[in-house]
């Protein structure tokens, strides 16, 4: 079961990095539209602290899912504020998301029985 | 705090269209502003909250160049290149080169003129080099061919009499059949204009020694080349074309050759020219007259014997053995070839002679000039690179091989030397003529330079030389240097750093060369100024000079000075013209005729060891009219005139037989003074010949070029010693190169069908004179001149550059006090430092290279303190202005605005 799921992963550190970072920003756009500024906040509150997304990772980020179609962004203007790009999940990214999820369990499942996480 | 202002400055731009990069920096402004607000929010100062804001994005041009990658797709530069083999790569660095050219007009503007100048001087010199030197001659293997002439003991070589040639054909066994040949001038009329033309008398088998066939019509036979034939000749493929409009009818046509018939029997190959463009040749046998002058074996007539070599033998052997008939022959003719050898040269030697020198010096100049051009362009691609730090390693993160980038920006400097090549073969193109007129009239093959196919594949191949040269450094640069570290902050400074050790060594070499070129031409323009500051011994002010030949079939000795003095009358009657004169030989140029002498009071000495003297048949008026001085006794008069019969000798029993000598022959055989009254014979001791008494004394005039000490002269007058052929001279109120056409149409007006040449002023003869020194002056001293400006703005570019990165010391110094003149001394006492590195090391350079220009020197010696002196300081003037310049600037930086920036 391990070989059959790890395979499209590669296990190179940066490639996990950047699989990550992506899988992050997809999951937490699976509910409402969030503005990048927002984004970068919740990873960091739910991570209490842990993960910091600093500008110069999240916009390229989120301009490449937005290229590859995972994401939509729009200008929302609101009263008092300067007008924001909300981003939501397309059908497409949701897809992903779902497989990217599976993939990590799975991922994650294998390391615990590999290595013993919850031990640590 | 305006947000938008923040981000805009500092992302740069990114190349996408407007209204998405305006949404991309209102986006970023949004989050730096939330993330600003909500530091404050928590309690952090203003400025700590800054901070926080801006360690959002540690490095712009990095989050820049990612975002480029994303909002434009895959890209065909080199961290997307499809793995589609080495060419498709190749196309997309060339792809690349172009558009990142196009981004760097002013670069590539600077990087055009300058490669185009050292270009197109490379080429217009190798186009010289080519043609003289290297292009072969239109013969069959002619590195067998051997010319044999005679040498005196001094090594001097002179042509080889006749007699001398018959014994040297029959005796030689290492050359397998010699030809005898001399050039000559030929009045060629009833085609057109009147007009002088080069010809060649050779013996009948000279193409078969070369290994040519005519190309029309028939060689030479043995039958043709014997005195009193009728006169037949081949002519050259120009003159076919020119003249006959190629029309093969042209065999068997007559052409008048010094007012002689002579017919067309062929048409020699396109392309035939030896050592000059002579348009026809004739048997030398139809000159030789069996009871004449060039049978007389001290008669030496401007003959070359011209062989081909036994296969198997080697030039040394030949010159071992003409050394050896030299030698009997003198046994044998003690009379006439004492103290005379003879001698064997290939034939490329003797074509080229003197000439291949100052063609390689030119060429090792133009060479360092574009080397000085190179150096330059390779720090200007190393300020480049430093500007583009960034986008290299951006490239390197995502994985680019370090020799792909290094590829990238050869292809790069490559590309820009192939747009500087063609700018600079168009300037050649464009100055050639211009160049050629530059050239003096002896050049040897001079027609045979031209910017052919071969000259534009060697131009094309050091643009691609160049391009690697000065795109090396620059890639180098690129190879070493921290992949991961560029992405942080700090590289900026760090690649200058590293880079302002290789800017500084090219800014060195490129003095070093310059210095060296400044040298060396500072050294030719002081000779050019001392040969033209020799006083020529005559007025050279206002003098225009033409000269004629009389043919022999129209004009008998008599009718000589006849012709002469109706000419200088018809000259002396037109405006502007002060005085008119005829002379055999002019100044400065070779005498026309030299001949040993006897001295009435002394014992005739031994052959070898007779005088000798340049003979001078003048017109009366010719001291007055050339403004030469007379020192003691008197010149010529009316009254010195003999009776002249058509074709006998002269006779002398009116008149006695007169002369005037120069100072230096007078000081010669009377250093006391007393040389008028004394008498001299031309010719050896047994020639026939009257005594001629000394009248009087003039000052010495320049006989051989500006650079030898006058001859001994000996002036005769042309009443007394008449002869054929010899320049006419005018004295003018104003211009002289204005009268031309007038003295032109003068002497036509007496004999319409004789051809007018050799029209120039006083002015042209001097400048001819200095020939090879005045090409090589001008051309080194305006390659030195180049050069050193390059080097002064490569000072300039380098230390500005260099200075750039230093603003912020300078503005801590200022601020702590420092005066903007301790700057600039600081600055300068740095820089300095590296302009003294290579102006020393061009110093040297001069010092162990100017020895090769020894024989072209004149008055001064190759390693001439005053002239290596003034070179090195006028070029550390420069570079001191180079480094001046943006020093002071740099210590104009207002501290405060330096430090805050920061």
């Amino acid at each position: 079961m391990f070989h059959t799921y790890m395979a499209p992963i590669d296990f190179s550190t940066r490639s996990l990095q950047k699989g990550s970072a992506e899988f992050l920003v997809l999951s937490i756009l699976d509910g409402p539209d969030r503005h990048g500024y927002e984004l970068a906040q919740i990873i960091e509150a739910r991570s209490e602290g842990r993960l910091h997304f600093k500008a110069a990772t999240l916009y390229p980020l989120l301009y490449k899912l937005e290229k590859q179609g995972w994401v939509a962004g729009r200008w929302v203007e609101k009263a008092g504020e300067r007008r924001k790009r909300y981003y939501r999940l397309t059908p497409a990214g949701r897809k992903v998301l779902g497989v990217r999820r599976r993939v990590w369990r799975e991922f994650l499942e294998a390391l615990d029985r590999v290595a013993d996480l919850r031990q640590a | 705090m305006d947000w938008r202002r923040y981000v805009r400055s500092r992302l740069g731009p990114l190349d996408v269209a407007a209204e998405r990069e305006i949404e991309i920096v209102e986006e970023l402004a949004v989050q730096l502003e939330s993330t600003y607000l909500q530091a404050r929010r928590n309690g952090m100062s203003p400025d700590a909250a800054l901070a926080r804001a801006g360690d959002e994005v540690p490095d712009w041009p990095a989050m820049a160049a990612r975002i480029r990658s994303v909002e434009r797709g895959p890209k065909p530069t080199l961290e997307a290149t499809p793995a589609a083999g080495p060419l498709a790569g190749a196309i997309a660095d060339v792809r690349y080169a172009f558009r990142s050219l196009a981004r760097a007009p002013g670069f590539l503007a600077a990087a055009i003129v300058t490669l185009g100048l050292g270009i197109g001087a490379v080429t217009v010199i190798y186009s010289l080099v080519a043609g003289i030197l290297i292009k072969p001659l239109p013969i069959h293997d002619p590195s067998r061919v051997v010319l044999a002439r005679s040498v005196d003991r001094a090594g001097d070589q002179f042509s080889i009499s006749w007699p001398d040639f018959l014994d040297v054909k029959a005796r030689a066994r290492s050359v397998e059949s010699f030809a005898a040949w001399r050039g000559v001038p030929a009045n060629l009329t009833g085609l057109g204009q009147p007009r002088r033309i080069l010809v060649r008398q050779a013996t009948w088998n000279l193409l078969r020694v070369l290994g040519v066939s005519p190309a029309l019509g028939r060689d030479f036979n043995e039958a043709d080349d014997v005195w009193g034939r009728d006169r037949v000749c081949l002519i050259s493929y120009r003159l076919w074309q020119q003249e006959f409009a190629s029309d093969p009818s042209a065999i068997g046509r007559t052409l008048m050759l010094d007012d002689r018939p002579t017919t067309i029997v062929g048409v020699l190959p396109a392309g035939f020219d030896i050592a000059r463009r002579e348009d026809a040749y004739l048997p030398l046998g139809n000159f030789i007259n069996p009871s004449g002058p060039m049978m007389f074996r001290g008669n030496h007539n401007g003959l070359a014997a011209i062989g081909r070599l036994v296969p198997g033998v080697e030039i040394e052997e030949a010159r071992a053995e003409m050394t050896v008939i030299g030698s009997q022959l003198e046994q044998e003719y003690p009379a006439t070839n004492s103290g005379q050898s003879a001698i064997a040269v290939p034939l490329s030697e003797v074509l080229v002679g003197d000439t291949r020198l100052p063609l390689y010096i030119l060429l090792a100049a133009v060479g360092a000039m574009l080397l000085v051009a190179c150096a330059n362009l390779a720090n200007l691609q190393l300020v480049r690179a430093a500007g583009r730090a960034q986008e290299i390693a951006v490239r390197l993160a995502l994985g680019a091989a370090r020799s792909r980038i290094a590829r990238q920006l050869l292809i790069e400097s490559v590309l820009v030397a192939i747009v500087g090549g063609i700018a600079g073969v168009v300037a050649a193109y464009a100055g050639f003529n211009a160049f050629l007129a530059l050239l003096p009239r002896d050049v040897p093959r001079l027609h045979e330079v031209a910017l052919d196919v071969r000259v534009l594949s060697v131009a094309a191949a050091v643009a691609v030389f160049a391009g690697i040269v000065f795109g090396l450094a620059p890639a180098l640069q690129a190879g070493r240097g921290g992949g991961a570290e560029l992405l942080r902050g700090s590289r900026v400074a760090h690649h200058a750093a590293a880079g302002q050790f290789t800017r500084r060594a090219l800014m060195a070499i490129e003095l070093a060369l310059a210095l060296a070129l400044l040298a060396a031409g500072g050294l030719m323009v002081r000779s050019l100024g001392n040969l033209l500051g020799e006083a020529p011994g005559f007025n050279a002010e206002h003098l225009l000079s033409a000269s004629v030949s009389l043919p022999s079939t129209r004009y008998t000795q008599d009718r000589w000075p006849r012709f002469f003095d109706a000419v200088e009358a018809r000259l002396r009657a037109l405006p502007g013209v002060e005085g008119a004169a005829f002379t055999q030989s002019l100044p400065i140029l070779p005498s026309n005729w030299n001949s040993v002498f006897m001295v009435d009071d002394r014992p005739a000495p031994a052959r070898t060891d007779l005088p000798s003297a340049a003979w001078t048949p003048v017109s009366d008026a010719y001291f007055e009219v050339m403004g030469i001085r007379l020192l003691q006794g008197r010149i010529f008069a009316p009254a010195d005139r003999v009776v002249l019969a058509p074709n006998s000798p002269v006779d002398f029993s009116v008149n006695a037989a007169v002369a005037v000598v120069n100072e230096s022959f007078a000081k010669r055989f009377w250093p006391d003074g007393d040389a008028v009254g004394h008498r001299v014979k031309q010719g050896f001791p047994e020639n026939p010949g009257a005594w001629i008494q000394i009248v009087g004394i003039v000052a010495d005039v320049k006989t051989s070029g500006l650079d030898e000490p006058a001859d001994m002269q000996v002036y005769l007058p042309l009443g007394q010693r008449p002869v054929p052929f010899g320049s006419l001279v005018v004295r003018t109120a104003r211009d002289p190169a204005r009268l031309k056409p007038a003295m032109e149409a003068a002497i036509r007006e007496i004999d319409p069908d004789l051809p007018v040449y050799d029209m120039r002023t006083s002015d042209e003869l001097l400048g001819e004179s200095a020939g090879r020194r005045r090409l090589v002056a001008i051309l080194l001293g305006a390659f030195a001149v180049l050069s050193a400006v390059l080097a002064g703005v490569g000072v300039f570019g380098v230390t500005a550059y260099g200075l750039t990165h230093r603003r912020h010391e300078f503005g801590v110094r200022l601020a702590l006090g420092a005066s903007p003149g301790g700057v600039v001394r600081t600055v300068l006492a740095q820089e300095m430092r590296v302009c003294a590195v290579g102006i020393t090391a061009g110093l040297l350079t001069a010092l162990a290279t100017t020895e090769t220009l020894r024989a072209l020197l004149y008055g001064v010696s190759p390693r001439d303190p005053a002239t290596l002196a003034g070179a090195s300081l006028g070029l550390l003037a420069l570079a001191a202005l180079g480094c001046y310049l943006p020093a002071r600037r740099a210590a104009r930086v207002d501290p405060a605005l330096t430090l805050r920036s920061e």
